[in-house]
């Protein structure tokens, strides 16, 4: 169970919002939940998050590789 | 982490696709140049950042512009920021609801090792 209990009812994490944003990062709805203990900071790391993965001319499906390929460095990486 | 499974489920980012990435050097011929360029940039910077060599960044310059590795940057950055905040806070990923995936094996409780991809360890691709 996370150190620090989510913010149940913290709105940061749109439940029904489609943007397929929302929808791709669903799965850290707990992260952003503990971080709404600091509503400001949750608020404009989401922010932040969404402009780099949706801004600029990359194109997303490499930069949610590079988000999947992360992760799985940093919890195989012996 | 198993978010990120869960994750690459919602992106429609194939379980085959995740075990390619898992096992890249083995499956190069999945990625494009451009692709296998910038998930190298990723390895290494999550790994160990200074050394991100010439002939590396070569490559880089050779398939994105400033502005495109600042995303890639960014991307990675923000990524291991997430992955060390979601450790040291010991933020457990949401089990994954439908198992399209292969199904986790072994003890229920949630073990925070790589069983959580529910695919075996593949060897890791240090730099070389």
């Amino acid at each position: 169970m996370s150190r620090i209990p989510p913010v149940e009812d913290s709105q940061f994490w749109p439940e029904d919002k489609e943007s397929d944003a929302s929808q791709a990062f669903a799965t850290m709805r707990d992260l952003f939940r503990v971080m709404a203990h600091r509503p400001e900071i949750a608020r404009q790391t989401m922010q932040l998050l969404q402009t780099v993965m949706r801004g600029g001319s990359v194109e997303p499906r490499l930069k949610e590789l590079l988000a999947i390929r992360v992760s799985q460095v940093n919890y195989c990486h012996y | 982490m198993a978010a990120h499974t869960a994750l690459a489920g919602q992106l429609g980012v194939s379980e085959e696709l995740l075990d390619a990435l898992y096992h890249i050097d083995t499956h190069r011929h999945l990625f494009t140049a451009r692709e296998l360029v910038a998930l190298r940039f990723a390895e290494i910077m999550t790994t160990a950042a200074r050394d991100i060599d010439e002939a590396l960044w070569d490559e880089l310059q050779a398939h994105f512009d400033d502005g495109e590795i600042v995303e890639l940057a960014m991307v990675i950055g923000l990524f291991n920021g997430f992955n060390r905040f979601a450790d040291a806070l010991q933020i457990e990923p949401p089990a994954r609801s439908q198992g399209q995936g292969k199904a986790q094996e072994g003890s229920g409780e949630r073990r925070k090792d790589t069983e959580a991809y529910g695919h075996e360890r593949g060897a890791t691709e240090g730099p070389d």
